[in-house]
This record gives structure tokens, sequence and C-alpha cells, in this order.
């Protein structure tokens, strides 16, 4: 698939996984990973993509075995992003599907 | 590939960045690693995972990284890893076996000399004969100690570093 693409996907999906509550750096490597066809490896720099873009922030808190944790928090800017990139693919879905529909008349 | 090689190329391959922002990046791929292996993935399968190191260099530098392999950077306080010390603790402790002969060689030699001199000495009778007895039964006696001390001491250092090294 387009690696662009993807990439707009995995924000969204990141996005949208940590509204339902903070994560751990590995924790959503590892769902997205799991999820997805993609890298996990590229799960890192988007993270902190979307840091620098304000969307994230990030906090330590101790694990209950080894060191502190790296826990990502949405923020109130990310919501909005995540709003708009979730409109966004409705729309994008709708439009293709409409072609699709007209293969089948 | 295994876990050390990974954040080698990856610390290369993010050459354009400063010292802190590459820190902070391999910290993020450390952890995942220690992560992983919590769960009980293989460092391979936790590398193939992840992708090649330089795609996601990429990602932080862009195109503008350098795609010719970039040796690994030489930190100058490069820590050895467990596998190092490891082999390092079975090679003292076998240098240790191999020195008890001497070891105990010369502790012996120095019990002999101390009685050896107990019956020259007299016959003798010159002060500076005595001294050079005293003094060198001294000396095979202090160098046999030594050498017990040292391998006891380098075994000992060895199982300090392979307890604290990760990985």
């Amino acid at each position: 698939m387009n690696t662009q693409f993807k990439k707009g996907v995995l924000e969204l999906c990141a996005l949208t996984t940590l509204i339902g509550g903070d994560k751990y750096g590995y924790e959503l490597a590892d769902l997205l990973g799991r999820k997805m066809d993609i890298s996990e490896g590229s799960v890192y720099p988007m993270l902190k993509r979307l840091q620098n873009d304000g969307y994230f922030e990030s906090y330590l808190m101790e694990s209950p075995n080894g060191p502190a944790r790296k826990y990502y928090r949405i923020t109130q800017k990310g919501r909005e992003h995540q709003l708009q990139l979730q409109t966004q693919w409705y729309e994008f879905l709708g439009q293709v599907n409409s072609f699709f529909e007209g293969v089948e008349k | 590939m295994k876990k050390i090689d990974f954040l080698n190329e990856l610390y290369a391959y993010l050459s354009p960045l400063s010292k802190d922002e590459r820190n902070e990046i391999l910290n993020d791929f450390r952890d995942h690693f220690r992560e992983g292996m919590a769960a009980g993935k293989s460092e391979e399968q936790i590398c193939s995972e992840l992708g090649s190191p330089l795609e996601c260099a990429k990602q932080y530098v862009g195109d503008a990284i350098n795609e010719n392999r970039v040796q690994p950077p030489k930190t100058k306080n490069k820590k050895h890893s467990k596998t190092f010390w490891t082999v390092a603790l079975v090679w003292n402790v076998i240098q240790a076996f191999l020195s008890i002969p001497i070891t105990l060689g010369l502790f012996i030699a120095s019990i002999v000399m101390t009685v050896a001199f107990c019956f020259i000495v007299p016959l003798v009778s010159s002060v500076a004969f005595l001294i050079f007895a005293i003094s060198s039964t001294i000396a095979v006696f202090t160098l046999s100690i030594i050498t017990l001390l040292w391998s006891i001491f380098e075994i000992k250092v060895c199982v300090k570093m392979v307890n604290s090294q990760e990985g």
C-alpha cells in the first residue's frame, strides 16, 4: 500500500487508540503492529512527530517491574485533529464506495 | 539481527541529528527491546517486527539520510556485553585453576625456606645472611598470597559485571 497513505492512517489509528486511554510506547507499537501490516519501528518516529505537533504529550510513570515507562497522553489539539482525520476518512471511504456501487448496478 | 546491531546501525544513520535527539530516540528503541524481551520475544523476532534500522532512521531524518553504511559510532566508554563478561569469567576461573600449582608451589617454597633457614642461619651466623633469609622468605610468601588474591579479585569483578550488564 502507498507509504504516505499508510502513514496518515497509522496516525489516525494512534490518535484514536489514545482517546481510549494513555498508553506506553511498546504497548502502542505492539497493538498497531498486530492489527495493521506495518513495521513497528515506524510507530516511534510517528509518536515523536505527533508529539512535536502538539497532539500528544509524554510523561514517565513507574512500572511494576523494571524502569519507568514513557506514556503518551492525547491533548485537546490531538482530539480535534483526530476528529478531523476521522471525518476525512469517512468522506474518503464514501467516495470510494460510490464507485463500487456504480459497478454493481 | 541482534539488538546491539540494530541499535548501533540506527544510531549511525541518525548522525545528522544532535546527540541529545539521537539518545532520546535510541532510548525509545531500547525500551521497546526490553519490553519485547520481557514478553518472551527473541532479539531477532523484535528486530524483524521493527523493520530495518535504515527505514526507521529515514522517518526521523528524512531523505537527507546518508544511505552509505555509516560505521557504527565508537563511543569512548563502550560497555562490554554480558557475553563478554561471561567469557571473561570462565577464562579467569580456568586461569585460577591453572595457577594453583604456582600459588601452592610458592606457598610450600616459603615454608620450606623458613624451615631450611632455621637450620642454616645458626650455622652461618652472619647478619647479612639472616636478613637475606628473612627477606627472601617473605618475598616468596607474599608472591603466593598476591597470586591467590589476584585470582579471587578477577573472578569477583567478572561475576559483578555479568550480573550488572543487561543483554
